[in-house]
């Protein structure tokens, strides 16, 4: 199985890394653009019903809200709420190796943007700023659009910490 | 050891100096644990990922009539979980590390007595495991109790068999692109799982439990325009599933390949208008004995809506393709029916962690809730 899985990391990482893979990435633009890419409504804001003491603001713009335009398909702890920042993990834990994606557009440009969502991990669970969005979102027989697992699987040390959000290119006006 | 002797022998020496007992004194107690009472069928058993503590997850037992909290199994980190067939025993994949957040991973099948609440059995998993939410079928179980079907992924996708005869895992399928464990009924060798392209792959194993035959049926449904949730139920081999648009797909499970019947839409043009779809971690129940299917559905349904909680619960009656009730949901998230006569409908919900429940007779009648049932309840499974 071992061939199997360096297949399987190696084609996700392709996916997030090359930004001129044209079919990956028109394909998976296609799941949003095509949806107009509106911001959706968060499905459940579970912060109130954990008596959590961090109050989330609602702005597109503040990295430590739901609706930061990067979290468009994040369903986890947000990393800039537990010490780290949009693309860094908190002091003591590691980054996945292998990741998630989403299509998510960025309203000061307009533009959408293909975003890699790293869990991190080794750490115990943080508890702050859980969000819940599932833009493009699908079952795990397409794992490469799948937020309802562990992405620190693939690590050594694999307990789940929080999650970033990181830009991996723009994608295609064409995927529209 | 010894300062605990020590601190009993005292406690003894001070009962004999207490005073003796009048008539408005409460008598003293004994300690006691708790026996579950014989079970019925609402009795519920409801997964919590407790994601605030992953590391730390459970599931709740719960009566079904009073709803009642009953007690509770640890499951670990990321637990699957499944019922046996005869209802005696809870199945647990799970993950626990040799230093709580890290150290040695080990992945394990435990077995507890559904009646005590103790762990009775375990078996030794691949260090693969799916980490993933418990949707129902990430794990399953053959008709006879013997192979327990364990999901997996590393991401790549495979399926880890253990054969409780043998008392070991005996072996990894794997399952690129696929996910879900749906078992036929009718024979005790088989298994299912819904595949990326839409096709569906039947799994046959050997009486060692060793991969005798794939095969692959055609695409059922197509999962770029209308992916179907993993989260079906079943009347024996046929199994039954909704897409995210609410059309209903049927299969029969029980042979060498899958057969699928046509689809039907669950929504009509006027539900399409109010964009009315089904949402939520378990959105779909079928009670086989009334022929009725029940959809959690949400109205202004869009991309990225489909695990929102349901603003009605939808009756189907199987037969005649037709919806023959909608009632108000409270926020659901997850529903399931209870087997066999007198059905009630059971969901949770996802802020207050409400359980209610239906009298799911002739009609679907709210009788009762009660809220506070742990932290992310969303798996549901009855007696």
């Amino acid at each position: 199985m071992k061939w199997f899985d360096d297949f399987f990391e190696r084609r996700t990482r392709e996916v997030a890394r090359f930004t001129s893979r044209r079919n990956a990435l028109i394909r998976l633009g296609k799941i949003v653009v095509g949806a107009g890419l509106v911001f959706p409504v968060l499905p459940f804001d579970r912060s109130p019903a954990n008596a959590h003491a961090f109050e989330a603001s609602k702005d597109p713009k503040d990295d430590t809200s739901c609706e930061y335009w990067r979290y468009c398909a994040l369903d986890g702890f947000l990393c800039t709420c537990c010490g780290g920042s949009v693309s860094s993990c908190p002091p003591g834990a590691e980054v996945s190796s292998v990741t998630w994606v989403g299509t998510c557009q960025n309203p000061d440009d307009g533009k959408a943007y293909l975003v890699s969502y790293n869990d991190c991990c080794g750490v115990t669970a943080c508890g702050r700023c859980l969000c819940n969005y599932n833009q493009g979102e699908r079952p795990a027989y397409r794992m490469g659009v799948h937020n309802d697992i562990n992405w620190c699987m693939g690590n050594k040390v694999n307990a789940y910490h929080c999650t970033v959000s990181v830009i991996l290119g723009v994608t295609e006006k064409a995927a529209g | 050891m010894r300062s605990i002797v020590a601190f009993g022998a005292a406690v003894s020496m001070l009962l004999a100096c207490a005073a003796p007992l009048s008539a408005a004194d409460l008598p003293p107690e004994k300690v006691t644990v708790a026996k579950l009472p014989p079970p019925n069928p609402y009795r519920l058993f409801v997964s919590d990922l407790a994601i605030d503590h992953i590391l730390d997850g459970k599931m709740m037992v719960v009566d079904g009539e009073s709803l009642k909290y009953q007690g509770t199994v640890s499951t670990g980190a990321f637990a699957l979980t499944r019922l046996s067939p005869d209802r005696k025993d809870i199945f647990i994949a799970t993950t626990f590390y040799s230093r709580l957040t890290h150290g040695k991973r080990s992945d394990m099948l435990m077995v507890y007595d559904a009646q005590t609440l103790l762990p009775k059995q375990e078996y030794e998993l691949p260090a693969k495991k799916a980490q993933a939410l418990a949707y129902k079928g990430t794990i399953g179980v053959t008709p006879d109790g013997r192979f327990v079907i364990v999901q997996n992924a590393t991401p790549a996708s495979s399926i880890s068999i253990v054969d409780r005869k043998a008392g070991k895992f005996v072996t990894e399928v794997p399952t690129p692109g696929c996910w879900i464990v749906l078992p036929a009924q009718s024979v005790n060798n088989r298994f299912t799982t819904i595949c990326g392209d839409g096709t569906l792959l039947t799994i046959t194993l050997d009486d060692a439990g060793k991969v005798k035959d794939q095969k692959r049926s055609p695409a059922m449904f197509d999962a770029d325009k209308d992916p179907v949730f993993v989260s079906a139920d079943n009347d024996g081999d046929r199994y039954y599933f909704v897409s995210f648009n609410g059309n209903v797909y049927s299969a029969d499970l029980g042979g060498e390949v899958a057969k699928f019947d046509p689809s039907w839409p669950a929504v009509d043009e006027a539900d399409k208008k109010e964009s009315w779809r089904p949402g939520g971690y378990q959105p779909l129940a079928y009670h086989k004995e009334s022929g009725k299917l029940y959809l959690a559905m949400h109205p202004n349904g869009k991309e990225g809506s489909h695990k929102n909680p349901a603003q009605e619960i939808w009756v189907f009656d199987v037969a005649s393709k037709k919806r023959v009730e909608r009632v108000p949901a409270d926020n659901a998230i997850a529903i399931t029916v209870s087997r066999g006569a007198a059905p009630k409908l059971f969901s949770v919900e996802p802020f207050k962690r409400t359980i209610t429940a239906y009298d799911a007779g002739e009609h679907l009648t709210k009788k009762n809730s009660a809220e506070g049932f742990g932290e992310e309840p969303m798996l549901l499974e009855t007696y």
